[in-house]
């Protein structure tokens, strides 16, 4: 029987930094990951401009629109995965079953899993919010050092860098530039700056994973606004990008096609059961070490099924969100310009001086490279004015995402129930409803936003609040602690009750910021992997 | 029924952009309703077959439907052929930004104050309809 040094479960943010981490230390490492992959959208868009492409692209709808009409929003948007990444959430609804009346989940199954869709904001915590998350501050920071050098990093030293830059200033790329549509709004910023600073309204730049210079063997973002649907020169970070480079060392093994269902401790190691996708046929594999990397509830999932009568519940915690389609009023008619990227470009943090950790966080998008079809949609117009409308507004349209921080309560827990006709045996079962307090708080947070957002000249038409889950940052479920207690990890990310079962993912943490986790995943599987005793 | 799809693009088409549409729009349009959507309620296809009547009256439904009955499968077809407009490279211009001037504004006002007139109608046809 063959007994593997290291099995990481995963192949997301979290599991591919692991992995890299423990190649470097010569551990060998093997992979588990069910690994969909773009097959049907690899290749089909091409690697031209948005407006070249709109222009002379007869082929354009199959990419825009999908063969199967599936960019076409039918009912309550539930996601906003263009046709090229729908892959990402392709057979969780088979093999990662959940039932929820108040969640909107998005899971992955894919080869790099919800990296395929990120953002690319590279928010490091302050101190205090580490402190709060469970983390060390010292350990962390050197992590997202190490984490800014691997990915490529761009950003700039502004009025919100102590919310979410430090320690990594000297690892940054200069920022990419800003459109004209979020330009005017930094301008009215700049120009009234001491009283939006006074009022706690910070406007900056925060990190991105997007290259402003080429870097190793990719590009140097180009500035054709296609960041939504394809991945050209890789400028914008995605963990295939790692995993591609980690195929080329002889210690590591990917095992793609598997999913893992459980684990248990024997004299040899950690034995480990999952399914392979293709046969359907179960397997086992032992290793010395497992690193579980699958999300925060792919990896609940996993625990809850190795652990005998699993009927409890854990926790879990998501960002409030909601997203507010504002108007610019003093760009309206006026070009937008070509050289510009779909990406967030301008964040807002709101201070909460009584509160230093839970500051909000706004993200500001131009909304062109979406399609005009799907907004008119939303208009209470008919769609004949939609159009004429929208052909002037459209420039100055704004996409504001708000964020809000989250922590932990008794009505925010997920549960594993037997369930024959899964292919697993079982499903996820999630409860969230925030508390009072959270809630008032998150609609006095909200109307701030909204009125900080008039302030700087955008006047938001509508803001929607999206159901939990739908900002797709999971965590908690398996929280950190300093004393034994089951279902909780070790601060080294051991699993209590295991002596080598390990967690890397967003498991731990028991608070969520506002501003997103992803890089923080990185740099906690980094620092987790670093110290793991082989 | 191929040539009432036929018929139902001509009439969204000139209703969105005034336009009759060129035959890969009309095909693109009746391939996709055959393969990828579901088929209209007995109230849905009594609007249309208004529509069909009177093509005027697609401005006052599709404006009652944005209003009262927003994922109607009938208003789901004029976004098809919306989208199916804009991703076509020869009706490009249709969707491209414009410059804002007071001259331009001033119509722009107008048609929204029409299409509000005329919303109000379409909200009555849809709440009669429903109820019969």
């Amino acid at each position: 029987m063959t007994i593997r040094d290291v099995v990481v479960v995963g192949s997301g943010m979290s599991a591919c930094h692991a992995a890299e981490t423990l190649l470097e230390r010569g551990v060998k490492v093997t992979l588990l990951d069910f690994g969909n992959q773009n097959d049907q959208y690899s290749g089909v868009v091409p690697d031209r401009h948005f407006l070249d492409l709109r222009s002379s692209d007869n082929k354009q709808s199959d990419y825009f629109l999908g063969y199967r009409l599936e960019g076409i929003p039918t009912g309550e948007v539930k996601h906003a995965l263009t046709p090229p990444r729908q892959f990402i959430v392709k057979d969780t609804e088979t093999y990662l079953p959940l039932e929820s009346n108040d969640f909107n989940r998005m899971e992955s199954l894919s080869y790099g899993g919800l990296g395929n869709g990120w953002g690319a904001g590279c928010a490091a915590y302050t101190d205090q919010e580490l402190q709060r998350m469970g983390l060390s501050p010292s350990e962390m920071r050197l992590a997202y050092q190490t984490i800014a050098r691997r990915i490529g990093v761009s950003g700039s030293i502004d009025d919100v860098s102590s919310f979410c830059s430090t320690g990594i200033e000297q690892a940054m790329m200069p920022p990419f530039e800003v459109d004209a549509n979020i330009t005017s709004i930094f301008d009215r910023y700049k120009n009234h700056r001491s009283t939006f600073n006074q009022a706690g309204v910070f406007l900056g730049r925060t990190p991105m994973a997007v290259l402003t210079r080429d870097f190793e063997n990719r590009r140097a973002i180009s500035y054709n606004d296609m960041e939504f649907w394809a991945d050209h020169g890789a400028s914008v970070y995605r963990p295939w990008v790692t995993l591609e480079k980690l195929k080329r060392n002889s210690n590591f093994e990917l095992y793609k096609k598997s999913l893992v269902l459980k684990f248990s401790e024997t004299n040899e190691g950690v034995r480990i059961d999952l399914i392979d996708r293709e046969s359907n046929q179960r397997e086992q594999l032992t290793a010395k070490k497992l690193i579980l990397c699958a999300g925060a509830m792919g990896s609940a999932r996993i625990v809850l099924r190795s652990t005998e009568k699993s009927e409890d519940r854990l926790p879990i915690i998501t960002n409030a969100y909601s997203i507010a389609p504002c108007l610019n009023w003093r760009r309206i008619g006026k070009p937008l310009g070509r050289r510009r990227s779909s990406l967030g470009q301008l964040e807002i943090f709101l201070e909460n001086k009584n509160a230093p950790t839970e500051s909000r966080m706004v993200s500001l998008y131009t909304y062109r490279s979406l399609l005009l079809f799907k907004i008119i949609r939303e208009f209470p117009l008919n769609m004949a004015t939609g159009l004429k409308l929208m052909k002037f507004l459209q420039s100055s349209l704004v996409l504001a995402t708000i964020n809000h921080p989250d922590t932990s309560n008794h009505n925010k827990y997920l549960e594993l129930v037997p369930d024959s006709l899964s292919a697993t045996g079982d499903r996820l079962k999630v409860t969230y409803k925030y508390s009072d307090p959270e809630f008032i708080e998150i609609n006095i947070q909200t109307k701030r936003i909204l009125k900080t957002l008039r302030q700087l000249g955008c006047i938001p038409l509508k803001n929607q609040f999206m159901q939990p889950g739908s900002t797709v940052h999971y965590a908690g479920c398996l929280p950190y602690s300093a004393r034994e207690k089951k279902f909780h990890l070790a601060p080294n990310g051991r699993l209590y009750g295991y002596q080598n079962v390990y967690v890397a993912d967003g498991s731990g943490f028991t608070y969520l910021p506002a501003n997103g986790l992803t890089f923080s995943l990185m740099a906690n599987a980094h620092r987790i992997a670093q110290t793991l005793v082989i | 029924m191929s040539s009432n799809l036929e018929a139902q693009a001509i009439i969204f088409c000139r209703y969105l952009i005034g336009e009759r549409p060129s035959q890969e729009i009309v095909d693109r349009y009746t391939a996709a309703i055959r393969n990828n959507f579901a088929p209209l309620n007995r109230g849905e296809k009594r609007l249309l077959r208004f529509i069909e009547i009177l093509p005027f009256l697609v401005s006052a439904i599709d404006g009652g439907l944005a209003i009262c009955c927003r994922e109607s499968k009938l208003r789901q077809r004029i976004l098809l052929l919306l989208a199916i407009l804009e991703t076509s490279p020869h009706y490009h211009a249709h969707f491209a930004e414009e410059t804002f001037t007071l001259w331009r504004a001033v119509p722009m006002g107008f048609s929204i104050a029409c299409s509000s007139v005329s919303s109000a109608f379409g909200i009555l046809m849809v709440s009669v309809n429903k109820i019969l």
